[in-house]
């Protein structure tokens, strides 16, 4: 019975992020045409931040960042979140794998005044 | 085109030449296993494929990293198994474990360059670029796998065979880290420390020893946590095997 209720509430404690995701900010990014629409976005120094990507083109993309340590597939017309953060003040790297040359983009993190994450 | 594909198919590949050359150097290795194994996680990973845009919107769009998560939990369980069989001296009821282990690491890495490679087939100028990439990136990556194979092969311990073994799975294990921080299961931490002064995660070497033995330039504290428990795991693993169904299974034997 113990060990029950140990799980139970391990699990309650690992799922416990999925309440918060509604208040963490968001900062929307769309890919056209395999170019990251904004190409940089500014978010906010020692606070998660949700990006989502919007594929408008009909072929895949995968979003990778050694900086970010983030890899994720965005399928063609569709969208995919990141979720990122808290981060020191730096310039972090993202690419889309499978058009490296084109699809660029940055994270900038810096003070909370100036910032896209809504 | 022609050097992404060669990048992408090395980057999404080693990992199964790396696993099927250390899994071949060891006690009773068995190729046709290997490439059963190899064969049957590939197909899995087509059919994943095909229902890839349903299955990666399941938990608020985490499906892919949990079940990327799942098999890499399942592989560790094996990998426990197969040390402990090793360890015994039981090598020949290991193959059908070293088969299990090919699946779930084709498994969760060629899906990439599957994505890659059918969304690419049907562009009119890819067609040579795709074949001549391919045909380059599979030499490489033979050619990486029998150098390895020869060098782990060649050590006569069977005890450091498991251990480099076990060193390489973890680094494929502590990716649970990355996948569950990246939607939201896990808290995100600090960097640890920062190498890429040294060894940066995107340059040749750093991909080579992220594949090898799981190397991060930033890791995580969930990221190190992970990989010691993985690495620890198939001696915890014997450990209470020996524990509790060791000691039953000699209780039975006495009665």
């Amino acid at each position: 019975m113990k060990l029950i209720l140990q799980t139970i509430t391990l699990t309650l404690l690992t799922l416990a992020p999925l309440h918060a995701l509604a208040a963490l900010p968001e900062v929307v990014i769309e890919i056209r045409d395999h170019l990251f629409i904004p190409q940089t976005v500014r978010i906010p120094e020692g606070k998660k931040v949700r990006l989502v990507f919007i594929n408008h083109d009909p072929s895949p993309e995968e979003i990778d960042s050694f900086d970010l340590n983030r890899e994720k597939v965005i399928f063609g017309h569709s969208k995919g979140t990141i979720f990122v953060g808290p981060l020191p003040n730096g310039r972090y790297k993202f690419f889309g794998e499978l058009h490296p040359n084109s699809a660029l983009g940055y994270v900038i993190v810096g003070d909370k005044e100036a910032t896209d994450a809504d | 085109m022609l050097i992404n594909t060669v990048i992408l198919f090395i980057r999404d590949t080693l990992p199964v030449f790396l696993l099927f050359s250390f899994l071949l150097a060891q006690q009773g290795g068995n190729a046709r296993y290997l490439l059963g194994g190899t064969l049957a996680g590939f197909l899995m990973a087509v059919g994943l494929y095909f229902n890839l845009s349903v299955v990666s919107e399941w938990f608020e769009g985490g499906g892919l990293e949990l079940i990327k998560t799942l098999v890499l939990v399942v592989m560790l369980s094996g990998l426990g198994e197969f040390v402990r069989r090793q360890y015994q001296g039981n090598t020949s009821s290991t193959q059908w474990l070293s088969a299990l282990l090919m699946v779930g690491i084709t498994f969760i890495n060629v899906i990439h360059f599957i994505i890659y490679l059918l969304a690419y087939w049907s562009a009119s100028d890819a067609g040579t670029s795709l074949i001549l990439g391919n045909v380059i990136g599979l030499g490489i990556s033979l050619s990486v796998g029998v150098l390895l194979y020869v060098a782990v092969a060649a050590i006569r311990i069977q005890l450091i065979k498991l251990a480099v073994l076990t060193v390489f799975f973890a680094g494929q294990i502590a990716g649970i880290a990355m996948l569950l921080e990246q939607i939201n299961l896990l808290p995100n931490q600090n960097r640890l420390w920062d190498t890429s002064g040294w060894v940066a995660d995107d340059s040749e070497y750093g991909h080579f020893l992220n594949v090898l033995n799981g190397y991060e330039a930033t890791p995580t504290g969930a990221y190190m946590l992970i990989y010691l428990a993985a690495v620890l795991f198939p001696v915890m693993y014997c450990y209470l095997y020996s524990l509790l169904i060791g000691k039953r299974q000699l209780t039975g034997d006495l009665k």
